[in-house]
């Protein structure tokens, strides 16, 4: 028998999850399409802070370096750290089932229960209005939708003078996280040179995370291991699954796993999706009165490409840039990094050039330590054993800044669908991505006034790496919003122009991407479109 | 030689700690599974530099510069992400208050340098050759 339901969801990323939760919490008959792999390898990891782990957990190399030491990375590859072992079935299966060939763009994809949202860093920025408005979101919809997304999941964070860039005006926000005795520096020499580092376009703040600091729906607050990349106690990091296992219980939704979407078909009455089975390669056709792509914004690329072969022959592309900037802090130099903190970014610096509360790049603070050093001492141009003594003399002085920068459309950033017999799904998506001169000496420039400012905050650039193209996991743009209705865009309630029920909740229609995390936009996003799909019922 | 002695060498070079029969294991695992397989002539150049293991610093550090993703410098690789995984490298590596800090930086800063460069001198005129 055909399975037919109102709502189909594709994809159980932040995107999926949030648009589900939204069109079951309305009683919509929802099901969830979804490959859904989750960790084979089980680990046991002692609820203990990080430093007492190293000290006494003789199988703390399962889980840092992974069975077979599989987890270990090899080659001159800098992106993605956080996926460590204990994540790596984020990535599974992804080379096999969405091929992609480029020489100039390595995205991060995932089949997983919960899509990339499993190595997310947390960050919750909410866009300005002009972010907003520059992405082709309803600015009002969207501010409300950012509260009811922070009451969901959880956000902690504060309004200080990065709140405009961060904040806006979220409501439901937990108190930030604690600052380690490394940020407390930075955060303390921001205030002592406030006027002057404002006058240069600076502004700091703790950085919005989905990481509870109090109880909330039975997650507890975050116990402050330091063990934030390895395992999630208590729940206290939000990430999509959490939402998922909520679902499952619920009478109006059903979830489908090891389902690859393939296509659609819209009818006259209905919508026809064809999945193929991960696990048995065969393909079912399920039906539906509306369709709601949350495949991310190259899984959802493939599945429009492949059911309009005649048309679509390339889309647009825009993957947010990214550089690392090693510095060194001379204030934590020989000092306790402390035993209770937290893995994520905990401090951000915007950069205001144009100081109209716009920020133009955005540096988010790390320090380095759960990651391990010999991922480090690989970067080293010295020998390993000088390396690993340096590392383990200066770590509680490193600081590590993620430099994201704004990306905006341009004719060298594109993909492509090439039919390919050889591949499990028939074909391959070929990307192109290069930036021209100019966008390089704006981020070039950037960069100079970030590290600039990172020196009157006490901490002194060392080393920038670029991890290349797609490391920032911030991808968008292939069918920009236009209300013009142009083939391959998107109406502004997230419509598929030249459809009638096709919607698309990921970050497909977003026209720019702002130097900031986009996670928390998408979530507000998918929010906004499963209410015009329950509202076009 | 055995992969116990092997692991053995390479955790008193990386940090003058001696590895145990589970270390050996893993680290044997891990060679088989990882692409860190030898040559015959590369093993053979690798067994003679366990036997001076003096000379695993500047080989390292000259291979740092000629070619990091070289198989000798994988391996060592490999023993430094088993060393940091183990209780026994703990104090060492999460201890951050220490005694002459300054002088200590100074002193390793000043041995990578000469290791740097009396390695690229070893490498162009051992290791390459046997890579060619």
């Amino acid at each position: 028998m055909n399975k037919r339901h109102d709502c189909i969801v594709v994809g159980s990323g932040p995107s999926g999850a949030m648009a589900a939760q939204t069109l079951v919490e309305h009683g919509v008959d929802t099901a969830m399409l979804d490959v859904g792999y989750t960790s084979d390898a089980k680990y046991h990891i002692p609820d203990l802070p990080f430093t007492d782990i190293r000290r006494t957990d003789p199988s703390q190399h399962e889980y840092f370096l992974g069975k077979d030491c599989t987890g270990i990375p090899t080659g001159n590859i800098h992106t993605a750290p956080q996926i460590t072992p204990p994540r790596l079935f984020t990535t599974h299966g992804v080379e096999h089932w969405l091929p992609i060939e480029s020489s100039t763009f390595h995205p991060y994809q995932s089949l997983a229960y919960g899509g990339l949202g499993n190595a997310w860093g947390l960050a919750c920025f909410a866009y300005t209005p002009d972010e907003l408005h520059g992405i082709g979101l309803d600015v009002s919809r969207t501010q409300d939708a950012y509260t009811t997304i922070a009451q969901r999941i959880g956000i902690s964070g504060e309004h200080d003078d990065g709140g405009p860039y961060a904040l806006n005006h979220v409501e439901y926000i937990q108190p930030a996280a604690t600052l380690e005795p490394s940020m407390q520096h930075i955060y303390a020499a921001y205030q002592r040179r406030r006027k002057t580092i404002q006058r240069h376009g600076g502004r700091v703040g703790k950085t919005p995370l989905a990481l509870l600091t109090q109880h909330l729906n039975g997650r507890t607050p975050t116990p402050y291991t330091d063990m934030d990349f390895w395992t999630n106690p208590g729940l206290s990091a939000y990430r999509p699954a959490i939402t998922l296992n909520a679902l499952k219980k619920q009478r109006h939704f059903t979830y489908y796993s090891n389902r690859l979407v393939l296509a659609f078909a819209e009818k006259k009455n209905e919508i026809a999706v064809t999945a193929q089975h991960t696990d048995t390669d065969h393909t079912e056709t399920m039906y539906c009165t509306r369709l709601l792509l949350a495949a991310g914004t190259l899984g959802t690329a493939r599945v429009i490409m492949r059911s309009f072969p005649n048309a679509a022959h390339c889309l647009p592309l825009l993957s947010g840039t990214y550089h690392y900037l090693a510095c060194i802090q001379p204030a934590m130099f020989g000092k306790d990094p402390g035993t209770r903190k937290i893995s994520y970014s905990q401090l951000t610096l915007f950069l205001d050039e144009a100081g109209d509360g716009n920020a133009s790049a955005t540096a988010m603070l790390y320090t380095y330590r759960s990651l391990l050093l010999f991922r480090l001492a690989n970067q080293l141009p010295i020998n390993y054993a000088d390396a690993i003594r340096l590392l383990a003399y200066g770590s509680s002085s490193l600081v590590i800044a993620g430099i994201h920068h704004a990306e905006h459309p341009s004719a060298q950033k594109y993909i492509r669908r090439i039919p390919d017999a050889s591949r499990a799904t028939a074909d391959v998506l070929q990307a192109t991505y290069t930036l021209n001169a100019a966008e390089r000496a704006r981020h070039r420039q950037h960069e100079r006034r970030i590290a600039s400012i990172l020196l009157r905050l006490g901490c002194i650039p060392m080393y920038r790496i670029d991890p290349g193209h797609g490391s920032s996991i911030h991808y968008g743009g292939t069918l920009p919003f236009d209300p013009t209705g142009a083939p391959y865009t998107l109406a502004h309630d997230g419509r598929l122009s030249g459809t009638r029920h096709i919607y698309i909740a990921d970050g497909s229609g977003f026209r720019y991407l702002p130097p900031k995390g986009p996670t928390f936009t998408l979530m507000a996003n998918a929010h906004v479109v499963a209410t015009h799909v329950i509202n076009s019922r | 030689m055995g992969y116990k002695e092997e692991i053995n060498i390479l955790w008193r070079t990386l940090l003058n700690v001696s590895a145990d029969e589970r270390v050996a294991q893993r680290y044997q695992e891990a060679v088989e599974t990882l692409p860190y397989t030898l040559t015959p002539k590369e093993r053979k150049v690798w067994g003679q530099l366990l036997r001076h293991a003096w000379l695993l610093p500047y080989v390292d550090a000259g291979l740092a510069i000629r070619n990091s993703q070289h198989p000798f410098r994988k391996r060592m690789y490999l023993a430094l992400a088993l060393l940091e995984a183990h209780p026994s490298s703990a104090d060492f590596l999460l201890t951050t208050r220490r005694r002459f800090l300054t002088a200590r930086v100074a002193l390793i800063s000043l041995r990578a340098c000469v290791r740097t460069v009396l390695g690229i001198v070893i490498v162009t005129c051992i290791i390459h050759p046997v890579r060619v």
